[in-house]
């Protein structure tokens, strides 16, 4: 029934508009994401409406449309492999703080030609615009590469996104887009902020909260793993050896 | 099918990890070995993290050794005493092992540490294996009667404090009894395995165990070495996953009874001729891994899992 929450802007999208600045308005198809024994991936839908102002005006400027999701922030260890002895070991590892454990951009059009590469810097807006603080003191060419290193493996690991072709308008005043969460998405609040932009300048914005969690039986298993990790140990070994037992008696070959 | 396995944190195709089990199942059902020298590296192959491919194949063992030892417990082929002094040097063995693992997990070594481990105790004992097999099929090739090897096991009546294992039909030092299992129990917590294909060698070779109650005896203290391994992976860094083991498990089981008529069909040496092909094979592309040039210069880890 989620979709019955559209209505207001199905209604504000042909309704004549009578107020002078009707905000930007977002809405997901679901607010949470559960991780469960059959979890693998899951596609979230955004709508939002522009308020009064329309995308294919011809007199206006265009509109853009700028979706970031940011998951929570987890610390993350990267270390240099090198060849020692022949064989390739982990060198000193650095320290990263404050690492987006996710991180997708979605955009109508190039990320560059929406805005000017200061504001998108300033306003952390893409990947190669994060913050990364490093633990350890490293020199500047070494934090370059270690960050190029740890945006290459997120991307392959599917977790940082960047669709910039990926936000479509049905209508004047609404669009739409899909958030892909991989089937490895880490677990935690995800923040969702959309941007409106018109010749560059930022008009509006919207916030809006995901949450990712184990639920069910993946949930109960986890915790006690975590909490009761001595109780959780001793269980698995009983049910190994539960298991083991039926297994000989069903295969007894007299 | 996918499932999500909730400690190792992916979500895996049920097909696969039930054909895994049921691989590897079938070769310990053919060879009367676990298996987790296999089956540790192949999950690794498979995307499942290090840390809980071995916490999680340790809990594998357990189910796989009960139901190995019933059998052996009904033929009367297990030294309980001797499995009991091999426990207890086992027992302190994977403590030992769990403190390595967990100070290298710290320094981000511990991948290195499970693939040298594997190298080394795999390549050293599939060339054992092999180098035994092949002269065996030699001989019966050219039909020379096997000589009776002579026993090295002075060692175990060298050495003092001299206990009677009347199964065994031996009156040996617990010196060397205690050692081989805290070795075995040192291997069980770093590389995920029973140590069986150490422990058996060293019964016969070292303690000069009468065969008969060898396989039985090595399977009793696996289950207890193995069990330790799993509540001390469990409480120290949470990577035993319980949905992986089950899955395993369940198809192990069925793999091992096909296995075992399987292996009725081939003679001894044949057996082990083969086997060490297969132990030489993992080592070859575990070592592979380690010396040649990766795809990519960085191991980069959120700090869950490594």
């Amino acid at each position: 029934m989620r979709w019955l929450t559209l209505i207001p802007f199905l209604l504000m999208a042909f309704s004549p508009s009578t107020m002078a600045q009707e905000p930007l308005a977002t809405d997901l198809s679901e607010d949470a994401v559960a991780i469960t024994s059959d979890f693998n991936g899951k596609d979230l839908l955004l709508f939002g409406s522009t308020g009064d102002r329309r995308f294919g005006a011809e007199s206006a400027e265009p509109l853009d449309v700028v979706i970031v999701v940011h998951g929570p922030e987890v610390p993350m260890k990267i270390w240099r492999k090198e060849r020692v002895a022949g064989v390739w070991v982990n060198s000193q590892p650095v320290t990263f703080e404050n690492v987006p454990g996710y991180y997708a951009v979605a955009t109508n059009r190039a990320l560059s030609d929406i805005a000017a590469e200061d504001y998108l810097r300033r306003e952390n807006i893409g990947a190669d615009n994060l913050v990364l603080v490093s633990v350890e003191d490293v020199s500047l060419d070494e934090k370059t590469e270690l960050r190029e290193a740890i945006l290459g493996n997120r991307g392959e690991a599917g977790l940082y996104q960047l669709h910039e072709d990926a936000v479509s308008f049905p209508d004047g005043r609404l669009f739409r887009s899909s958030i892909h969460f991989p089937s490895n998405v880490p677990v935690g609040d995800y923040r969702v902020i959309v941007r409106l932009f018109q010749n560059g300048m930022e008009l509006d914005r919207s916030y809006s909260v995901v949450t990712v969690g184990k639920q069910g039986l993946e949930q109960q298993i986890f915790s006690l793993a975590q909490d009761y990790s001595f109780f959780y140990g001793l269980g698995s070994v009983i049910i190994a050896m539960l298991a083991g037992w039926l297994a000989s008696v069903a295969f007894r070959r007299n | 099918m996918q499932i999500y396995l909730p400690i190792a944190e992916l979500s895996i195709n049920v097909f696969l990890i039930l054909g895994l089990g049921a691989g590897v199942g079938f070769l310990s059902g053919m060879f009367g070995v676990g298996g987790g020298f296999l089956m540790t590296p192949l999950l690794i192959f498979s995307g499942v993290p290090p840390a809980v491919a071995v916490g999680t194949e340790a809990n594998q063992i357990v189910a796989s050794s009960v139901s190995g030892v019933l059998a052996h417990w009904k033929r009367g082929n297990v030294d309980f005493k001797m499995g009991f002094m091999l426990l207890i040097g086992g027992v302190l063995g994977s403590v030992f092992g769990m403190f390595v693992f967990k100070y290298l997990r710290t320094l981000g070594q511990v991948d290195l540490l499970i693939s040298l481990s594997y190298v080394l105790f795999l390549g050293v004992v599939g060339s054992l294996m092999l180098w035994e097999s092949g002269q065996a099929l030699w001989r019966k090739k050219q039909g020379v009667e096997p000589k009776r090897g002579r026993r090295h096991h002075d060692l175990a009546h060298r050495l003092p404090l001299k206990m009677r294992f009347r199964k065994s039909r031996l009156y040996i030092s617990v010196i060397p009894v205690l050692g081989i299992g805290f070795l075995v129990g040192t291997l069980a917590a770093i590389m995920g395995v029973g140590g069986g294909f150490i422990m058996v060698p060293a019964m016969i070779y070292i303690l000069g165990m009468a065969t008969s109650v060898v396989i039985g005896t090595s399977l009793f203290q696996i289950i207890f070495v193995t069990a330790s391994v799993t509540i001390l992976h469990a409480t120290n860094t949470q990577t035993v996953d319980i949905v992986l083991a089950l899955l395993l498990l369940a198809g192990g089981v069925i793999g091992a009874q096909f296995g075992a008529r399987a292996g009725l069909k081939l003679k001894g040496e044949q057996l082990r001729a083969l086997l060490a092909l297969i132990v030489l094979a993992v080592c070859v592309k575990l070592g592979y891994d380690l010396v040649a040039t990766p795809d990519r210069f960085y191991t980069v880890s959120t700090l869950v899992h490594l």
